[in-house]
């Protein structure tokens, strides 16, 4: 008897071959049996209809601080995500002295927004090697996780203040060695650095103080164990960001490592700087380098009320006046004057159709939370009125607290970013789960993988969009064992809907600690999400007790 | 203008070099802000053909409001 079949789903294995109708079986954690399973089990879920997949991997986010009071990073797994990497630029929670706790705290909530009163109220601090730390989040794990070490951290560690104003003596650079090999054996995944992310402080963090031979000596520590170096470079510009692939690749070959950079964006008027980039990436692979640039799928949405001025409006005088000399009294009054309302419509006119692409995303009265999530203009059109108008009205109902969002206004070049979801040399990653928590949702970015790319542009097949997300990222990173539904692998399976998967509307929650809030996105489509072998979610019952979720790769020797 | 990472509006100017390089430089609302003020300009286009200086200073401005 097996603990679990899925039954009569459509099984694309992860490989990118054609999908196939069949069983899953498992029991022990891991497949057993694909194909025709005639035998009982435990526990049977009926798939019918439905894709049954390895289970997504999400290779940047920052989890870091949610894994010590959210063990499943909800609502992550949730979107059929089974194993994040957390870490990302430079930053992760160990190793960490006590003395800089708050210095890191400082770095987290102005890098990633991470609220200061999440780590107050929500974080025990009681860890401070990177094994300790490891065992502290092993205690409550529902997904897996890939913990990179950051090189921020390490150098604080080592260096104390200095850390923070040059670079490192031989002799630290030994200790930096020891250490970073004393959180590889100890289970991460890689370590991660910066080229561009400052401080609380405004000032440039420590990583960006190390020079090349330090990075080159920590690199050959990654290359014993064959581990993965991450970096955010300067994604703003291209041929920046081309010298830093040579750098990539020159550590990838002589130290043996995969590496990565995050992120790639692409905006519509881009005008071939993306090229350049894949272009150098594609010719030093083709010399043996491994260096994975990463798309994210979303675009970067543009969101703003009328209590805080936001450049969108620079272009309209009178706009920007009121939103920039006035308080809220005077800009409520603005928009309740007949003369001075219909002087801004006009300004507003002028910017032609951007306010169709309004989304009313965050509203704070009763009557109008129905609105959230939908166009200003169905809005309009229900009130028999102008998108303007109503972007008005509703600012007035709610206060100024009605929070509006101006969607695709970056990273936003769908048919290119559509061939590059399909690039072999392109890793789909950076979604920065976990991070800048007030600005918008970093869940849901596989789901609009599969409505926008594959359902609607048909960039990709579904074939090809689930082994981005699962083996291609699993061999990226060393994950043995999973990205694959093939007998004696971990059962890390996502069963969902093809024709419906999607990422939700954006919701504002109050679910961190210390009284915080929270952009997020429930999950369109998706029925089950299982790891290492037992149910974990399910769109029926929700989130379950299960705790089978595993540190990877895991400790060395 | 450019949708910056965290998803707020940023204001991009060119930097050009006697050299005839460019550099692109986002500015942050507050740095924006500022830059006009310097430049006692009431419309974006009144900021062509000023000097790099106001953009360092508005820079500078934009950081220093944590100090």
């Amino acid at each position: 008897m097996f603990d679990l079949i899925i039954k009569n789903g459509r099984i694309v294995d992860g490989s990118g071959l054609p999908a196939f109708i069949g069983d899953v079986a498992v029991s022990d954690g891991r497949i057993r049996k694909i194909g025709k399973v005639d035998e009982q089990a435990k526990t049977t879920v009926d798939a019918a209809g439905k894709v049954i997949a390895p289970g997504f991997i999400d290779p940047h986010t920052h989890f870091d601080a949610q894994l010590l009071w959210d063990g499943a990073c909800k609502p992550a797994l949730e979107h059929g995500i089974t194993t994040v990497v957390p870490g990302n630029c430079s930053l992760s929670l160990a190793p960490l002295k006590a003395e800089h706790r708050k210095k890191l705290v400082g770095m987290f909530n102005q890098i990633e927004e991470m609220p200061l009163k999440a780590f107050d109220e929500g974080v025990v601090w009681d860890w401070q090697t990177f094994p300790e730390f490891i065992e502290r989040i092993k205690r409550d794990l529902t997904i897996n996780v890939a913990p990179l070490v950051g090189h921020s951290v390490l150098r604080l560690w080592v260096m104390g203040d200095a850390a923070m104003q040059r670079t490192a003596t031989p002799e630290e650079v030994v200790r930096l060695q020891a250490l970073l090999r004393e959180c590889l054996e100890a289970g991460a995944v890689g370590m991660s650095t910066s080229y561009v992310d400052m401080d609380e402080t405004l000032q440039p963090v420590p990583s960006r103080y190390a020079d090349a031979d330090e990075l080159d000596a920590l690199a050959c520590v990654l290359g014993e164990y064959g581990r993965m170096l991450q970096i955010v470079h300067e994604f703003y510009n291209a041929d920046v960001t081309v010298a830093r692939i040579d750098e990539l690749a020159h550590l990838s070959i002589k130290h043996g490592i995969p590496t990565t950079l995050s992120p790639i964006f692409v905006n519509a008027d881009d005008s071939g700087e993306v090229d350049k980039v894949i272009t150098r990436v594609r010719e030093q692979m083709a010399a043996g380098a491994r260096v994975w640039p990463q798309v994210q799928t979303r675009p970067i949405d543009i969101s703003f009320c009328f209590e805080v001025p936001s450049l969108l409006f620079i272009r309209m005088p009178k706009w920007y006046a009121i939103m920039r000399f006035g308080g809220h009294d005077d800009i409520v009054q603005a928009f309740s004057d007949t003369e001075r309302r219909a002087e801004l419509v006009q300004d507003a006119a002028a910017m032609g159709g951007v306010w169709e692409r309004l989304v009313v995303r965050q509203v704070q009265t009763e009557a109008n939370q129905g609105l959230v999530g939908m166009k200003l203009s169905d809005i309009a059109a229900q009130r028999n009125t102008s998108v303007i108008d109503t972007m008005i009205d509703l600012s007035i109902e709610e206060d100024l607290q009605a929070h509006f969002l101006l969607s695709g206004m970056g990273h936003n070049d769908n048919k290119k970013i559509g061939e590059l979801m399909a690039d072999p040399v392109v890793h789909i990653g950076a979604s920065d789960g976990g991070a800048h928590i007030l600005s918008f949702a970093t869940y849901g970015d596989t789901g609009y993988l599969f409505s926008n790319f594959v359902r609607e542009q048909g960039a990709l097949s579904l074939e090809s969009a689930v082994k981005k997300i699962t083996y291609d990222t699993a061999n990226i990173w060393g994950l043995s064992e999973r990205g694959l539904l093939q007998e004696g692998y971990i059962a890390d399976i996502t069963i969902f809907d093809p024709e419906t998967i999607a990422r939700d509307v954006e919701r504002y929650v109050q679910d961190v600690p210390g009284g915080g809030s929270r952009y997020v996105r429930s999950a369109i489509g998706v029925d089950t999400v299982i790891v290492g072998g037992e149910i974990a979610y399910s769109a029926e019952h929700g989130y379950t007790t299960a705790k089978r979720g595993q540190v990877l790769p895991g400790p060395t020797g | 203008m450019a949708a910056a990472h965290e998803g707020t509006a940023e204001l991009i100017v060119t930097v050009g070099y006697d050299s005839g390089g460019n550099s692109e430089v986002p500015l942050d609302r507050h740095a924006s802000e500022a830059m006009l003020s310097s430049c006692e300009a009431n419309s974006l286009e009144e900021l062509i053909g000023k000097s790099w200086q106001h953009v360092r200073d508005a820079l500078s401005t934009s950081y220093n409001r944590f100090k």
